[in-house]
């Protein structure tokens, strides 16, 4: 079976990672990639999506998107690092700038991520798959344009939101903490979702001697591939460390994984997620209604608060060891 | 000069009035009609645009029809005169296929609308979203002359209080700003006896205008306002004529929270925060005046 995906990146040394597994999955037909504001700033987001795709040698279009998160910027304050103007310091920083491969000549397409994304979805003759590991800024933005895209999704797979495991505060995970209005319109738009948290991508870990033994296949995916996790593994030390030594979560690549062989996610439970906006220490929460407490709630999304790390590894190694 | 201007619309008896006016008056040239959600659904604001628009003989005004909800919610409608269907027959002309947010970026960004205003007497989201996807928008505006807000009231106005934070997003963009808040529509209420001479104009725009009005009359009478408030066509009346309507230099900020005043137009007006000004907000007009705009620019 082949799916026909919708890729949205903020890139991003995992959501790069992502892009070279989805583009060198033979089930996977990538209609496009689109960019959104997240890890870095839109021109940087965008310019690292080019750089991987250009890395990869595949003639895979690329839509810029919005620069600015829906509305979370407008309370002065609430994301004062947002559009990201540099790490908190230099040792967190699991990202770095630019992704380590060469600058490329490639160019965005002219159309911008939003419409190119309304205009698919409603032409399409057979329902797509959307993957969206960054910021859910464009796809909000789309469903507020034209509602009926819905109808020709097949499905949303999600890197976002936590269930017990948060990253950029205590309460809250990094993509629906930086558009968290963005997250609750495209958590309650109707379509099927499902959702890779924090929980499932720290328990599909990546090991330095795993990501050295991907470096193996010698070709350059997947040398990027193992630079990127192994950079990762330097962040992660200083940032949020692992119980496991010389471990990092790739969060993205897992979303891409959970498609191909939907058993990668473990202890999946169908659940109304509401994401909570209010002022203070919840901002951009997650909150996963597992006592059904909120009985007029719909079930909105399966969430994976677990991962089969052996399947994922495994998994990585064929896409990255493909020569496709 | 014909200043040429796009409407943004929840139709709507006062919008319906605006739009027979922008599009009749010699001194402008409605360029488009943008139905939005508001006062009532979107369906409803796109059919009553319609249906307005062809029985006030201005078929040719495209309509692109624009967002069905708010940035971020929650949905709020009005009621009254607000959410009637217009008294006009079900039209045959059909929205253009292209989306509001589309044509604004489209429209502007070519270069097209460099000395159009942009009139918003609706919810101001279609503008917002197309700012988010296309920000260079701002310098390409000249300016809005907008029907929303109260520069003097605690509680919100309805067009920012439907999507406060699309307000907020453009009234901080940096396009240049007149205002027509609740302070100026509330004393330019029209009578019975004025929508009557308008009807005697006897053109077909001007008694749809009379139709519509006749309809705001009653039911704002009833209510006990001592006349009708034709909100939306303060602002037309303000771009024909800027002399009409008195206004002074605010600063001016959305509030996005609030227990009781979330879509506040929160205003420095008695200067007493000494803030840098960022909106000509009307604060006063010639109730006769505006009559007799209305007249001239439906004969």
């Amino acid at each position: 079976m082949t799916y026909k995906v919708i890729l949205d990146v903020d890139t991003g040394s995992d959501d790069a990672i992502a892009i070279m597994a989805a583009a060198l999955s033979n089930e996977i037909e990538l209609l496009g990639i689109t960019t959104v504001n997240g890890n870095r700033n839109i021109d940087t987001t965008t310019d690292n999506t080019l750089r991987v795709v250009s890395l990869l040698g595949k003639n895979i279009p690329v839509y810029k998107g919005c620069a600015l998160p829906l509305v979370s910027t407008l309370l002065k304050g609430r994301r004062s690092n947002i559009p990201y103007k540099g790490p908190e310091s230099k040792e967190e920083d699991v990202h770095g700038d630019h992704i380590p491969s060469p600058e490329t000549n490639m160019k965005a397409q002219p159309q911008h991520a939003v419409f190119w994304l309304v205009d698919t979805l409603l032409k399409t003759k057979e329902k797509l798959t959307l993957i969206f590991v960054g910021p859910l800024t464009n796809l909000a933005m789309a469903l507020r344009i034209a509602p009926t895209i819905i109808n020709n999704i097949r499905e949303i797979i999600i890197m976002g939101g936590g269930y017990l495991v948060n990253n950029i505060t205590s309460g809250a995970e990094f993509n629906f903490w930086v558009d968290p209005e963005a997250a609750k319109i495209v958590m309650d738009c109707g379509a099927p979702i499902r959702l890779v948290p924090l929980d499932a991508t720290h328990a599909a870990y990546v090991t330095r001697a795993e990501a050295e033994a991907i470096r193996q296949f010698n070709t350059p995916p997947a040398i990027l591939c193992a630079d990127l996790i192994i950079r990762r593994i330097n962040g992660y030390k200083n940032f949020q460390p692992l119980a496991v030594p010389d471990a990092v979560p790739v969060h993205d690549v897992l979303a891409i994984c959970a498609l191909l062989k939907p058993e990668v996610l473990q202890e999946c439970m169908e659940v109304n997620v509401d994401i909570s906006f209010s002022p203070g220490i919840t901002d951009g929460m997650s909150l996963c209604d597992v006592g059904n407490r909120n009985r007029s709630a719909a079930h909105n999304a399966v969430v994976a608060r677990s991962a089969d790390r052996e399947l994922f590894i495994t998994m990585l190694n064929q896409l990255f060891g493909s020569s496709r | 000069m014909v200043q040429k201007v796009i409407m943004d619309v929840d139709t709507g008896c006062d919008d319906a009035v605006a739009m027979l006016l922008a599009g009749h008056h010699k001194d402008l040239e409605l360029v488009a009609a943008l139905p939005v959600h508001g006062n009532a659904p979107l369906e409803q604001t796109i059919d009553n645009t319609l249906r307005l628009l062809e029985a006030g003989k201005l078929a040719h005004v495209p309509v692109y029809s624009g967002a069905e909800a708010p940035l971020i919610g929650p949905i709020i409608r009005g009621s009254g005169d607000q959410i009637v269907r217009l008294p006009f027959p079900e039209a045959t002309i059909k929205p253009q296929p292209n989306h509001a947010v589309n044509f604004l970026i489209d429209y502007y960004m070519s270069g097209a609308g460099n000395e159009t205003v942009y009139m918003p007497i609706a919810p101001l989201t279609n503008l917002a979203l197309a700012l988010r996807i296309e920000p260079r928008l701002k310098d390409r505006i000249p300016r809005i002359v907008t029907m929303g807000g109260a520069y003097s009231s605690n509680f919100a106005e309805f067009n920012i209080a439907a999507d406060p934070e699309a307000a907020n997003m453009v009234y901080t963009s940096g396009i240049p700003i007149t205002m027509v808040g609740l302070e100026v529509t509330d004393i330019a209420k029209v009578q019975q006896m004025d929508v009557d001479s308008i009807r005697k104009l006897n053109t077909p725009w001007a008694i749809a205008a009379a139709d519509v009005m006749d309809i705001v009359v009653d039911i704002h009478v009833k209510h006990g306002l001592g006349g009708a408030i034709i909100f939306d066509a303060c602002a037309v009346a303000a771009l024909i004529e800027p002399s009409v309507m008195e206004t002074r230099q605010m600063h001016i900020e959305i509030e996005l929270r609030g227990a009781a005043t979330r879509g506040c137009t929160v205003s420095d007006f008695k200067a007493w925060k000494k803030l840098t000004p960022n909106v000509d907000v009307g604060i006063g007009i010639d109730r006769d005046r505006f009559i007799e705009i209305m007249r001239e620019g439906l004969v």
